[in-house]
């Protein structure tokens, strides 16, 4: 095995790795917001509902998770979902959108509840809307201050797509056991290593600036 | 009938009451001072009055603006509608920190003026024109202000980088963007160095001259008397005495008031 082709191997399997990193946050983090705006509701029963619902996902492993969504549909209704390549594909984008999403939504709570009463109640006196308050006054903020436990939750994404393996998405670890591992090749373990030492650093980079870009004002 | 008259408004937080039906009335370009001691009802009262509570009882009059009854139910758009005739500005001055001084005051206002020209143009290019054009002129509108509060050097400035005084100046500008029928202010300057006050308190007396209608909370003795038209001493949630500056301070009727006056020269 050459060092070419075992390039070749890992980069699509990163690829696929990539493709559910993307795709995760894609739906997680507008998913989330709404998620938090659930566990936030003056409505009771929707919010504990939606409390309930973020503590038994983070609750529990997402190694189960990603059991559950691929198999437990097929139990049920006799029917399987996701089947082939892409549906487990699929599955594995389900569940990690659902967990992140609960992830993030606690982050966004904790965000916009941080936010001083001072700000609503200026955006009132001065006759904004609600949908007015949130958007022009509000998100800023939140956005500034989540940052720093955003970047921690994304960074952690990177490395929880190798969880995918348990349901067989072909993702950069699946890739590896199956053309080198098995044949006793080791060293391309370090090899992804370095994939993902530099994933998270372009990510670092990105967040850094987009810190920086938001230091022009402090809250 | 006065132009801001308040009948009979009553306010409990829970068993709390803490507002026992206030009369209150005010004529155009009034500047009225507020005192009294700590807890007795003046920061419940503004906010009353600027509907960030709302009265259990009583009714708030504005000569040609609204008004308003406790009894009575409102839609969000029509409480928008009065908040708009008040104007408030906080002790904490609540600046919107990610905005520049010049966008703080123009950005609320602008929302304003797009949501009359959408009501008006329903969609089109007509609709955009208008509102780049009343872009302009809230922006223009805000240049102003600010330059009426002595701070046009600043206007790019973010809140961060202005002194307190000259945050509570912005939100003064601020708070007159859309011509409120009456100006509030809840202790303007407490949250200032004393040397920061005057600065403050000079654009309040100002805004009086040209001929503003203020009320005004204060623990500024010295500026409620030499500024202001009429002083009213608050006390546990009642109208004790009022006055003007001089029937007041000098020859206070209700033994509380004398109380708590000889109690705030000692600080
Ligand atoms: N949201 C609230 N919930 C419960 N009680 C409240 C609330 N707001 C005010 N109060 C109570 O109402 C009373 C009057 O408070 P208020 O802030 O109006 O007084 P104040 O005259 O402005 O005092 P200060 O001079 O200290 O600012 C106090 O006893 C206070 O504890
Ligand atoms: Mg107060």
């Amino acid at each position: 095995m050459d060092f070419l082709s075992v390039t070749r191997v890992l980069l699509e399997g990163f690829g696929q790795t990539c493709l559910l990193f993307i795709l995760t946050l894609l739906f997680s983090l507008p998913l989330g917001l709404v998620v938090a705006f659930g566990s936030m509701s003056k409505f009771k029963p929707l919010a504990w509902l939606s409390r309930t619902f973020v503590w038994i996902i983070r609750g529990t492993p997402l190694m189960l998770q990603l059991f559950v969504v691929f198999y437990v549909p097929g139990m049920l209704f006799g029917i399987s979902l996701f089947s082939g390549e892409n549906g487990r594909f699929i599955a594995a984008l389900v569940a990690f959108v659902i967990n992140y999403a609960c992830y993030f939504s606690e982050i966004y709570r904790g965000g916009i509840e941080a936010i001083p009463k001072g700000q609503y109640e200026a955006a009132q006196v001065l006759g904004m809307t609600a949908r007015e308050t949130f958007f022009t006054v509000i998100l800023m903020q939140v956005i500034k201050r989540i940052l720093a436990p955003m970047s921690n939750e994304v960074i952690t994404l990177v490395k929880d797509t190798s969880l995918a393996k348990a349901i067989a998405v072909a993702e950069i670890f699946h890739r590896n056991e199956m053309a080198f591992l098995a044949r006793g090749l080791v060293w391309p373990l370090f090899y992804i290593g370095a994939f993902f030492l530099l994933f998270v650093g372009v990510l670092t980079l990105l967040f850094g600036y987009l810190e920086k870009k938001l230091s022009y004002y402090k809250i | 009938m006065a132009f801001l008259e308040v009948k009979n408004l009553k306010k409990s937080f829970g068993e709390t009451k803490v507002l026992h039906g206030i009369d209150f009335s005010m004529e155009r370009g009034e500047a009225v001072a507020l005192i009294g001691a700590s807890g007795g009802g003046k920061t419940t009262f503004l906010r009353c009055l600027n509907f960030l509570e709302m009265a259990d009882e009583g009714t708030i009059t504005i000569d040609g603006g609204f008004s308003f009854d406790a009894e009575r139910e409102y839609k969000s758009s029509q409480i928008r509608e009065m908040c708009l005739q008040m104007g408030l500005v906080f002790q904490s001055f609540n600046l919107f920190p990610q905005y520049t001084a010049l966008q703080n005051v123009y950005i609320p206002l602008h929302l304003r003026s797009k949501e009359r020209i959408k009501a008006k143009y329903p969609f089109g290019k007509q609709r955009r024109q208008k509102i780049a054009e009343a872009l302009e002129k809230d922006k223009a509108r805000a240049l102003e202000l600010l330059s009426d509060v002595g701070l046009s050097a600043k206007a790019n400035n973010y809140p961060c980088q202005l002194s307190g005084g000259q945050q509570q100046r912005v939100a003064i500008a601020r708070a007159l963007a859309e011509n409120p029928a009456v100006l509030c202010f809840d202790e303007p300057t407490s949250a200032l160095d004393p040397e920061l006050t005057d600065e403050v308190l000079r654009v309040i007396r100002e805004l009086k001259d040209k001929g503003c209608t203020l009320l005004i909370v204060t623990h500024e003795m010295d500026f409620a008397e030499h500024a202001c038209d009429r002083v009213v001493f608050f006390a546990d949630g009642r109208i004790e005495e009022q006055g003007t500056p001089e029937e007041v301070f000098h020859n206070p009727k209700s033994p509380k008031t004398a109380a708590f006056l000889r109690r705030s020269h000692e600080d």
